[in-house]
């Protein structure tokens, strides 16, 4: 009976490669954001399946929470997933489809062939999405460098908020929130080091004193309209997928950084993931250190 | 007319339409889509007891549209905001004829908003100019996303669109009703930018630019435009469920825009029939800016008075009765 021993082997080693592929590739997608909502895809429940067949053929499919998610953000998230994919060492064929959307047909044909944007949206496009992509980083800059001065400002309730001008970056306390804001920072190209102010604007300017008030006011605004975004597309692709809630990991008040969430890709029987915040512990103190969020309602 | 706890308040829903969304008359798979994205979009956002089957979603009829809005909705007075979608649906989404046969059934009740598109040239110039004629138009309602050939949008500072701007300020059509949708043309841009707005604004200070859903996904920027142009304002379309399913949120949209703009420029509405009035209005009467968010001053009464009918009124001509007023008028 040797010989079905060492075939026995031989399988389980098979299954076993395919489950760590199929991880890395859960990994690979974390890097993937939304750049409107500043998240990685994956805790979104964006990713609706992941496929590594023995030959190591990958497949991955994507849900929106709605048949009109803007098409040049699909679009984005899904050539974004596909680069990532096609980057592990590993992969040879890669498929990315993007289902039920008003555009999967026409992004799902342009992925295929490689076609880039103006390639998939012809006449439509005009230059690329750099621009976009940019506008949105900007954005989720301001509501990282609002949430680490709000705490900046309840530590210490005599502190005024033009005085907010003279914070550092060396300033702030080492916590989720701080790290969030130096990773935003970073994909601005902005400086990082301990003693860079904090209250800056897009191009790492600091406002005059007098400003201040309007500015952190601002800032407020977008980081108000980014986080409501981002709770009512997880609601509404809940609604639209019922399942998808099980895929999804609370919003923290940043995303965890690359790197820290590779265990979060265990499959589980039924090929559904186990949500990340069951597996790292590490998460949680994530959540403490975040900022006051919404209460679920 | 609602009432309670001794204070009446005159209601204007500012933004109701009426769709057929039924499978015949859908064009494609895209006219599918597009009613599922609002029933989600309901679904999502409606206490348990106000959710509708989905035939009755697709569509509903002017007999209980009058029921929802006037019978059981408290509501005063309506404002159709239709949408054509007619790359969706074969005799377009927003039910023109119905809508505008309700209208004169109910003059005192309903007013007929219409819609155009600024890429059928001179030829929707000419039908604009017969449009404001036969329905009498005070405002316009622009879906910015709908699709048209091989183009998906259109700006407000595109050259034909001021075109159209220039017709209405002659014609007396004086508020415009801004709608962003997801496409754009290129879409190289984010197709729910704002800056559009803010450029059209500045051109024709004399009309009013309503951004429905408060520029929704885009607050920020819609803040920070309305702040700057006097004669934008902010419609609470989509955003007022959000006080059931979310109502910190909620919460902190209103203490932006009472921030940013103030309480004259701010329009209730259901976006019936995404959803009805009723529990819309009873949930804003008893609604408070929470405690602990202490960036925002309280909401009063007044704001809530002006929100839910007087800014709209002011701005449409509607008579208000002299009781259901506030000490100070609302100036749209």
């Amino acid at each position: 009976m040797r010989t079905a021993t060492r075939e026995q082997a031989v399988r389980d080693q098979a299954v076993r490669e395919q489950a760590l592929r199929e991880q890395a590739a859960r990994a690979a997608l974390d890097t993937v954001f939304d750049p409107e909502l500043d998240e990685p895809i994956t805790d979104l429940g964006f990713v609706r399946a992941v496929t590594v067949t023995s030959e190591g053929a990958l497949t991955v499919r994507l849900r929106l929470p709605t048949s009109f998610c803007s098409p040049n953000f699909a679009y984005l998230m899904a050539s974004d997933s596909k680069d990532a994919l096609t980057a592990l060492p590993w992969t040879r064929e890669v498929v990315v489809l993007l289902d039920d959307h008003h555009d999967s047909d026409l992004i799902n044909r342009g992925l295929a062939a490689d076609a880039g944007y103006r390639g998939t949206f012809g006449a439509e496009a005009e230059k690329d999405l750099e621009e976009l992509r940019l506008t949105f980083r900007r954005k989720a800059h301001t509501a990282a460098m609002e949430r680490a001065l709000t705490l900046v400002l309840r530590a210490d309730p005599d502190l005024t908020e033009e005085a907010l001008y003279d914070v550092v970056l060396g300033d702030l306390p080492d916590t989720a929130t701080s790290g969030a804001l130096l990773r935003r920072r970073e994909a601005l190209g902005l400086g990082v080091a301990p003693t860079d102010p904090v209250l800056v604007d897009e191009d790492g300017r600091r406002y005059p004193p007098g400003e201040i008030p309007l500015r952190l006011r601002f800032a407020r605004a977008v980081r108000v309209s980014i986080d409501g975004n981002a709770h009512f597309c997880r609601g509404l692709l809940r609604t639209r997928y019922p399942q998808s809630g099980a895929d999804q990991s609370p919003r923290a008040g940043e995303p965890v950084p690359t790197g820290e969430l590779v265990p979060g890709g265990q499959p589980i029987p039924g090929g559904e993931r186990v949500p990340a915040e069951e597996l790292v512990s590490g998460r949680e103190l994530l959540h403490l250190t975040a900022p006051p969020k919404e209460n679920v309602s | 007319m609602y009432s309670k706890d001794g204070e009446n308040y005159f209601i204007v829903d500012a933004h109701v339409a009426l769709w057929d969304a039924r499978p015949e008359n859908q064009l494609n798979i895209h006219g599918k889509q597009f009613i599922d994205c609002f029933y989600d979009y309901h679904r999502n956002l409606s206490p348990e007891s106000e959710l509708w089957p989905y035939e009755e979603y697709l569509y509903y009829g002017g007999e209980r549209l009058m029921k929802d809005l006037f019978v059981e909705g408290y509501v005063d007075h309506a404002i159709f905001q239709p949408a054509r979608l007619g790359a969706f649906y074969r005799n377009g989404f927003g039910q023109t004829e119905e809508a505008f046969a309700l209208t004169q059934q109910h003059p005192d009740k309903l007013t007929y908003n219409h819609s155009w598109d600024p890429r059928y040239e001179q030829k929707g110039l000419d039908q604009l100019r017969r449009d404001a004629e036969r329905f009498q138009l005070k405002g316009v309602k622009l879906y910015t996303a709908e699709w048209k050939g091989d183009s998906r949008g259109y700006k407000l500072d595109d050259p034909w669109t001021y075109r159209y701007l220039e017709a209405c300020q002659e014609l007396g059509i004086n508020n415009v009703h801004v709608h962003k949708g997801p496409t754009i043309r290129p879409l190289d841009r984010d197709a729910f930018d704002v800056a559009d707005v803010d450029k059209a604004a500045t051109t024709f200070p004399e009309m009013n630019f309503v951004v429905e859903h408060c520029g929704l996904p885009r607050l920020e920027d819609f803040c920070w435009i309305a702040t700057q142009e006097p004669n934008v304002h902010a419609g609470l379309a989509v955003a007022m469920p959000f006080i059931h399913s979310r109502p910190r949120y909620f919460a902190q949209i209103i203490g932006e825009l009472l921030y940013w703009l103030d309480e004259d420029r701010i329009q209730f509405s259901s976006d019936y029939a995404l959803w009805t009035p009723r529990w819309l209005i009873e949930r804003f009467v008893d609604f408070q800016i929470p405690e602990d968010m202490t960036e925002y001053e309280p909401i009063t009464l007044a704001q809530k008075k002006k929100i839910l009918g007087l800014n709209a009124a002011a701005m449409y001509d509607i008579e208000v009765p002299a009781e259901l007023g506030v000490a100070e008028p609302a100036v749209a």
